[in-house]
């Protein structure tokens, strides 16, 4: 029998190699758990996000009942990070929703078109912070004195033989604003101030460059997550995507793969229309991360060669599907996709996903 | 500035001509309801266009946003011409424990840019408010979104009890996560896969 440390070391190569698209022994397996290991373990939601340490404990213990996988996408539930990310509030259960219920965006429109000026005058890093503690009220203290807990949360899953696939997450810049804005706000001021808005992105962009190359060095990060979702090519023309969506990803993509680590491109709806554009990034480098409304089949015919795809069994079909139904869809992707591939959920599994649907899944990458 | 360049500029969505174009028309004598017409023909414009896929989300974020400004200049004209016609009533809803609202407000905005009525109940909607809305409003079309799986059980629950307050309704439902499966899953007349769809959706239910 393995120890958890071989464990560790052969599914981080099998994870890897996908990743270099070479040739491994099985498809790996990375789990985009988070609320789904609460429903799993028994465990109420509130409970769950009480504390990223709290969140680390059960997807810990869901993720040794589920057995033999590679990875897990994040060693904690990010649920009471998102203000950190899309600049609005968060309803959590416990708080402001009920116990059970699972954590949402309170997206308005919270950033004001006069706050551009406040950025392009006085930089981002000044007025995020302001605005973060004083106008959405969030304890960044509190949030950062747990994520100061990040390297133990990623040695808990590793003791245990797990990887944790990206420790290091960062957001293309246009989704502050989006979120910040509110997403219909923020698609009217491209219209009415494209070059207040491009300059202010243009602020943003390099500040937080600069801090992920920081970031990247401090913490030798392999793996970069980005998560650039609202900017799909499903909501934007061609025009507005390449000048305030594309030249954001690619200039983030660029320094990640700069600083030596892989970028993880976390694509949430549909991009068919620019998947040609991702063909711009060195072989080997970057994974293109499908929820299942980008046709997989058409990732892989345009970036197959270029890139591993990582995806894409649909929330739903987990929710509502049976175990015989999600393990024929993933032998299938398993077989199609061929190597450069790595089986995960589209996006993360629902918590009212169901467990033997999960197993399911696991047990088509694992041949067990 | 004539009725068919306000189409277009409509189309276009040009604001600052669409804006011009109403004002002109007002000052010279045109009907408040005429000219309500022609931006309504315009967004009819900008749905072909969207389903063609040459305009996107952001255009029809912003044809709502340039009918609705324009709209507001004929407020007062049209309320002292008697109104308009609606083509038909959507009681529209995000389900009980959701709160997204963004895809719900833009098929708000967009079904009322076409001509419905819109009685829009908001987010994290319990059951018993669907069902006392369809009876106050009878409504032709009931439309509910989610953006949570979780939310599907819920909503098999509302389109139930909707069902059971006026079997005649049509049930529409969308949102991220929504598709035909789940649209059987709760027992749903159809899914949409955007705004736009539930303006053709709504136009087959009402005609």
């Amino acid at each position: 029998m393995k120890s958890t440390q071989e464990l560790l070391k052969e599914r981080t190569e099998r994870v890897h190699k996908a990743i270099a698209l070479e040739k491994t022994d099985r498809t790996p397996v990375i789990m985009m758990m988070d609320s789904f290991c609460a429903r799993h373990m028994g465990v109420k939601l509130a409970d769950f996000v009480s504390s990223l340490q709290a969140s680390n404990k059960v997807m810990l213990d869901s993720a040794k009942d589920l057995g033999d996988f590679d990875g897990t996408n994040s060693a904690f539930a990010a649920g009471i990070l998102f203000p950190l990310m899309f600049m609005t509030k968060v309803k959590l259960p416990g708080r402001e929703l009920p116990d059970d219920t699972l954590w949402q965006l309170d997206e308005r429109e919270n950033i004001t078109t006069d706050d551009y000026d406040t950025i392009l005058n006085k930089g981002w890093a000044p007025f995020q912070i302001d605005y973060l503690k004083n106008r959405l009220g969030i304890n960044l203290d509190k949030l950062f004195g747990e994520l100061a807990d990040t390297n133990q949360m990623v040695k808990n899953f590793e003791d245990a033989g797990y990887m944790v696939y990206s420790p290091l997450v960062t957001i293309t810049v246009n989704e502050y604003l989006s979120g910040g804005r509110s997403m219909p706000r923020f698609i009217k001021d491209l219209y009415k101030i494209p070059d207040k808005v491009e300059a202010v992105l243009d602020v943003i962009q390099k500040e937080t460059m600069d801090t992920l190359r920081q970031q990247i060095r401090a913490t030798n990060s392999k793996m970069v997550f980005l998560a650039p979702s609202r900017g799909a090519s499903e909501f934007f023309t061609p025009k507005l995507w390449e000048r305030f969506v594309w030249k954001y990803i690619k200039g983030a993509a660029d320094v990640i793969i700069e600083e030596g680590a892989v970028v993880n491109l976390h694509m949430d709806a549909n991009w068919e229309r620019d998947l040609d554009c991702f063909r711009s990034f060195p072989k080997g480098r970057a994974v293109f991360e499908s929820d299942a409304a980008t046709d997989i089949y058409k990732i892989k015919a345009a970036l197959g060669d270029r890139m591993c795809i990582k995806g894409d069994v649909p929330a739903t079909k987990l929710a509502l599907g049976t175990p015989d139904e999600v393990y024929g869809y993933c032998t299938k992707l398993i077989k199609d996709m061929g190597a450069g591939f790595i089986l995960t959920s589209g996006c993360s599994i629902p918590p009212n996903a169901k467990v033997e649907n999960v197993k399911a899944m696991i047990a088509a990458g694992t041949g067990k | 500035m004539t009725k068919a360049d306000l189409v277009k500029a409509m189309a276009e969505l040009d604001e600052d001509l669409v804006v011009a174009g109403v004002k002109e028309q007002l000052a010279s004598g045109v009907p408040a309801i005429d000219v309500l017409a022609a931006l309504q023909q315009g967004m009819e414009q900008v749905g072909k266009l969207y389903e063609a896929g040459d305009y996107y989300l952001s255009e029809l974020i912003m044809s709502a946003d340039v009918f609705s400004t324009a709209a507001a200049l004929l407020g007062e004209a049209l309320t002292a011409g008697g109104g308009t016609a609606q083509l038909g009533t959507m009681v529209l809803g995000t389900v009980k424990d959701d709160i997204h609202d963004i895809g719900k407000n833009i098929v708000a905005t967009i079904m009322n840019c076409n001509g419905f009525k819109v009685v829009d109940l908001g987010v994290d909607v319990p059951i018993a408010n669907f069902v006392d809305a369809v009876k106050a409003n009878h409504p032709q079309v009931v439309g509910m979104c989610c953006l949570l799986t979780t939310a599907f059980d819920v909503m098999k629950e509302t389109v139930a009890a909707v069902k059971a307050a006026d079997p005649s309704v049509t049930v529409l439902v969308g949102g991220g996560p929504v598709d035909a499966n789940v649209s059987k899953y709760v027992g749903a007349d159809g899914y949409c896969k955007n705004a736009q769809d539930a303006v053709e959706a709504t136009r087959k239910a009402v005609s």
